[in-house]
């Protein structure tokens, strides 16, 4: 018997190791819900992942002390691009420096990049009344000694149309500057803030965790040297990310102390064997191992999501052993081998009924479901393999020792003494709660719920962004084109009617790459009107304007000066004040694809604006994972349906009759509708993870179904404590789940725990034993 | 519609030249120089024993401009506020004490304030000044400003050069310029691009109808 102990050890071992080396977790939780069904979403996709959005954090610092803030960030800002992985610090109040820097990047395509509508605004700016508005401001300009780093500039563009261009990055400015002189009598807001861009993906949280500590370190050690308080939150994609890893290897300590606690105990009283818990430990850890290795392989990588509840539906795969561990313990001639052998047939119908179940669910589109499905169809076949052929050789030199203490005795009386009344009983309560339960039913497609709850980090991240950004997270405008030429004049196209919108205050900000870059046909468009309109006669109103003002003629008074250049792609990606633009355009597989980041807007009015642009969608990616949720419900209730047709068809094969068939799924299907009454009567919405559930359920309860029907020990007393002592064990694995604060697992374990319960209670009183079962089951295994 | 390239900066700008202003105009009536005197007694003879009352007149040359421009106005000087009064050619207020700085626009009847510490700290040679102005600490000015007194027989001329990159962006000297034994006369600063304002002073009687206007002033600029 030691060589199969080795055996069993050098497997684990291996198994462990393999998962170790080759597993590739993901926890995002769009790799599970979000399948990219062509090229373009793809790259979407993937640029939503890793692109620079999801690698910012944001830092609102706060301080009694306004004047601390000026120079505190600025200081941070130095500190903070000297750590590792750090691209680019951008502050929120632009400061003089990268004015200048911007000025001198663009002013050569200040005309180019004029006007979205040069034919319309050009002219109106040599109006008279125009030329006196720019003379007078260009004197306020002279006359201001803090903008002597502007006067240089003013030989080059006499018209002042980098003013023009710069007021266009106004939506740059993040709210928390004022937006008018009236908010200007008001009292400056004691914060300020930064965006930090990491060149680390924001979800890969292990190697996000050190750049956070260095950045909350480095906060702390300045802010120390100065008087006043000053505070910092963080928020970002990141943050998150990391909180979300916390969060989920809490749960998995906590919930493993409870549940392995409970375990043991259960083992103890039950078994008074803590053997048998290395056994089915050994079983299960195996079939999970093999089922991880198995859906990587398939699939490149596996979603943690489908490890979390993947393992508990493999769960199920624990009730195998422990009913070859009941009947072994009972057997008269303590041959665990042979008890194992005639209980077989069972063991393999339950898990085959299981299997269909989740291979039902690979058929629907869903990539979690597939991955799930690879998952589960594994791991049972692993766990069954291994209660058949390996369990045996293990129990064998000790299965004298093994005593199960618990009966089940008074229930399965009182199921004999009063079947028909119970049944009756039990039938018009369940109708009764299913009437009074449906009305109240709820259904949700909403993914966000199955992300952990993070109320605080939540409500931190809103009011941060309430600060900083005015940008609606996951609301965008995309545009996409064959090239990248195309998409700058769709892009064009979505500006202008952005614009329209912004001005009818349908939308409070937006964030394009005009005016950073325009195609070539607009730029050309800008620089032909202008020079139709650098007219003799207009100069000549020019200088009239700078006579009024008191300007000198001589320097400011000549439109030669004026600097018609395009910007090309090429120069614009070797200019060095462009640092808000990351992640906004993208061009790889001949496709070009650009985002237009939006404040907050009347998401109905946006549509309509942008309905019939050409290559322009509007994405709001909640909405997007909520339709695409909706979809796979539909799908997945098929498939479920489809599913259960085959179950039942293969109980119609084994036991040669559809009576005894729709016998062996009625508690299932009992303890199903239950269970969807009691979320229903408690106010909850059901969901995509309730499904998964109640699969789980109905698998089950089959299988307690069929080990009653079957009852190949000959005894009804022994089979019912075997149920009895599988049914615990599930109920405490999933019920252990329920100390989790992730929402999902708590979503399995009221759905799995309260059903795997009434299952094991119904199968005594609504499976009906005879039916001419064991002359069919003969003739047929005959 | 001719904006600012950044309307913050542009706001903020608007009372940073003015808190500017305000300061140096400050430091020069707190430094009464007699011929003969060391720089370090010049300096250290900063606090205001008595209020003041000044008539200035301020004319701007500048390449861009055809003529230079000139505005005037009266200055109140007391040893915690600061009220300048401009009466040509745009009727405004400014006041100041050692934290905050009132802007009143009195054609548009607008007002702006902000605290002083943060505008200068942007500047760290406005800084210094206020640095020595409060707290008499004449060190910080000197790291800030290489400074030169000349004292002749006629006068004094204090030479003001920044020392540090960012206060050199702004201006490239401040000469303050007066009579043997007397205040201040002159103020100059002389810009990056040899621009030029130029400040000349003449000192009146500070009453007690004066005070009341200051007070008055006061109340004006802060909408009180």
């Amino acid at each position: 018997m030691m060589r199969y102990q080795v055996f069993s050890a050098v497997l684990l071992a291996a198994l462990l190791s393999a998962v170790a080396l080759f597993v590739e977790f993901r926890t995002d939780v769009s790799d599970f819900f979000f399948q990219a069904d062509n090229p373009e979403t793809a790259m979407m996709v993937s640029h939503m992942q890793t692109g620079a959005l999801s690698r910012r954090y944001l830092l609102l610092v706060e301080s009694p002390d306004e004047a601390d803030l000026v120079t505190f960030t600025q200081e941070l800002k130095e500190k903070l691009l000297t750590l590792p992985h750090i691209q680019r610090v951008v502050l929120m109040q632009q400061d003089e420096a990268t004015l200048e820097s911007l000025v001198k990047d663009y002013l050569p395509y200040s005309a180019a990049l004029f006007s979205l509508s040069p034919q319309e605004d050009v002219p109106l700016l040599f109006s008279q009344a125009s030329l006196d508005q720019r003379s007078e401001y260009i004197k306020t300009i002279i006359l201001n000694q803090q903008y002597g780093w502007l006067q240089p500039w003013l030989v080059q563009d006499p018209l002042l149309l980098m003013s023009d261009w710069t007021a266009k990055l106004t939506g740059l400015q993040v709210s928390g500057a004022p937006a008018d002189d009236a908010q200007f009598d008001n009292e400056e807001p004691q914060y300020t803030g930064l965006t930090v861009e990491t060149s680390v993906s924001g979800l890969d949280s292990a190697k996000q965790q050190p750049i956070y500590q260095a950045l909350s370190e480095s906060f702390s050690t300045l802010a120390a040297s100065y008087p006043e308080k000053i505070s910092l939150r963080m928020t970002g994609v990141p943050v998150f990310a990391m909180a979300i890893k916390q969060q989920v290897s809490q749960d998995v300590k906590r919930v493993s102390l409870i549940s392995s606690f409970l375990m043991i105990v259960l083992f103890l009283v039950v078994f008074k064997s803590l053997r048998g818990l290395l056994w089915v430990a050994f079983i299960l850890i195996s079939s999970v191992a093999a089922a991880s290795l198995m859906t990587s392989l398939v699939f490149g990588y596996m979603h943690a999501l489908v490890v979390a509840i993947g393992t508990t539906l493999i769960g199920v795969c624990i009730d195998y052993p422990i009913h070859s561990m009941v009947h072994a313990a009972a057997s008269p001639k303590e041959d665990a081998e042979a008890s194992t052998k005639q209980i077989w047939p069972s063991l393999w119908l339950g898990g085959l009924t299981t299997v269909v179940g989740y291979v039902a669910l690979s058929f629907s589109h869903h990539p979690g479901m597939q991955q799930l499905a690879l998952f589960a169809g594994v791991g049972i076949a692993t766990s069954l393999l291994l209660t058949r052929f390996m369990l045996p050789k293990l129990m064998q030199a000790h299965i004298q020792k093994v005593k199960v203490v618990w009966h089940i005795q008074p229930w399965l009386a009182l199921v004999e003494r009063y079947r028909k009344p119970m049944q009756v009983l039990v039938l018009v309560f369940t109708m009764v709660v299913v009437v009074i339960a449906w009305p109240q039913f709820m259904w949700t497609d909403d993914m966000g719920k199955l992300s952990p709850a993070l109320a605080t980090l939540k409500a931190n991240d809103q009011d941060v962004r309430a600060h900083l950004s005015s940008v609606e997270p996951g609301r965008f405008v995309l545009v996409k084109a064959a090239d990248f030429e195309t998409a700058l004049q769709r892009n064009e196209e979505v500006a202008k009617q952005l614009q329209a919108l912004k001005n009818a205050g349908d939308v409070t900000a937006y964030y394009s790459l005009y005016p950073w870059l325009a195609s070539q046909k607009i730029q050309q468009n800008n620089l032909d009107v202008f020079t139709t309109q650098l007219t003799a006669e207009h100069q000549r109103l020019w200088q009239q304007s700078l006579q009024k003002q008191g300007l000198s003629v001589e320097k400011l008074g000549k439109f030669k000066a004026v600097s018609l250049q395009i910007l090309t792609p090429e120069v614009f990606e070797t200019l060095n004040s462009q640092p808000e633009l990351a992640g906004q355009y993208l061009q790889e597989d001949g496709q070009a694809l650009m985002f237009t980041w939006l404040g907050m807007h009347d998401v109905e009015k946006v549509k309509e604006k942008l309905l019939g642009l050409q290559g322009v969608q509007y994405i709001s990616q909640k909405d997007r994972v909520n339709a695409q949720a909706a979809e796979y419900r539909v799908q997945t209730i098929k498939v479920l349906s489809l599913g259960s047709i085959a179950i039942l068809l293969l109980l119609v094969a084994r036991f040669g009759s559809l009576v005894i068939a729709m016998n062996v799924l009625f508690p299932a299907l009992v303890a199903t509708l239950l269970v969807v009454s009691m979320w229903s009567l408690l106010g909850k919405a059901m969901g995509m993870l309730h499904l998964i559930g109640l699969l789980l359920v109905i698998a089950i309860c089959v299988d307690y179904a069929i080990f009653t029907l079957e009852n190949r020990a000959g005894s009804l007393s022994l089979t019912f404590q075997a149920i009895l002592v599988s049914s615990m064990t599930t109920a405490i694995a999933f019920l252990s789940l329920g100390f989790a604060d992730n929402p999902a697992l708590q979503t399995m374990a009221w759905t799995v725990g309260p059903g795997v319960l009434l299952g094991f209670l119904l199968c005594p009183l609504l499976v009906k034993q005879g039916h001419g079962l064991k002359q069919s089951l003969k003739r047929r295994e005959a | 519609m001719v904006k600012c390239c950044c309307p913050y900066l542009n706001r903020l700008s608007k009372l940073k030249k003015y808190a500017f202003l305000v300061l140096s105009v400050w430091l020069s009536f707190t430094a009464q120089a007699v011929a003969g005197d060391s720089l370090d007694e010049v300096l250290a003879r900063h606090v205001i024993q008595a209020p003041e009352k000044i008539i200035y007149t301020q004319t701007k040359y500048n390449q861009y401009l055809s003529e230079p421009v000139r505005a005037s106005g009266t200055i109140y000087i007391q040893p915690d506020y600061f009220v300048m009064q401009q009466d040509s050619p745009l009727p405004m207020l400014v006041v100041s004490n050692h934290e905050r700085i009132w802007f009143y626009d009195i054609d548009k009847d607008r007002r702006y304030e902000r605290k002083i510490t943060r505008l200068n700290q942007k500047d760290p040679a406005l800084n210094a000044l206020i640095t020595m102005l409060r707290f008499g600490d004449i060190k910080v000015l000197k790291n800030q400003f290489d400074i030169k007194i000349e004292a002749l027989d006629v006068g004094w001329v204090l030479d003001m050069q920044p020392r540090h990159f960012q206060s050199k962006k702004i201006f490239k000297t401040m000469k303050l310029q007066g009579k043997a034994g007397k205040k201040v006369e002159r103020f100059e600063i002389i810009s990056l691009h040899n621009d030029s304002t130029v400040w000349q002073f003449d000192t009146r009687p500070f009453s007690d109808d004066t005070a009341e206007v200051v007070e008055l002033l006061k109340q004006t600029a802060r909408g009180l």
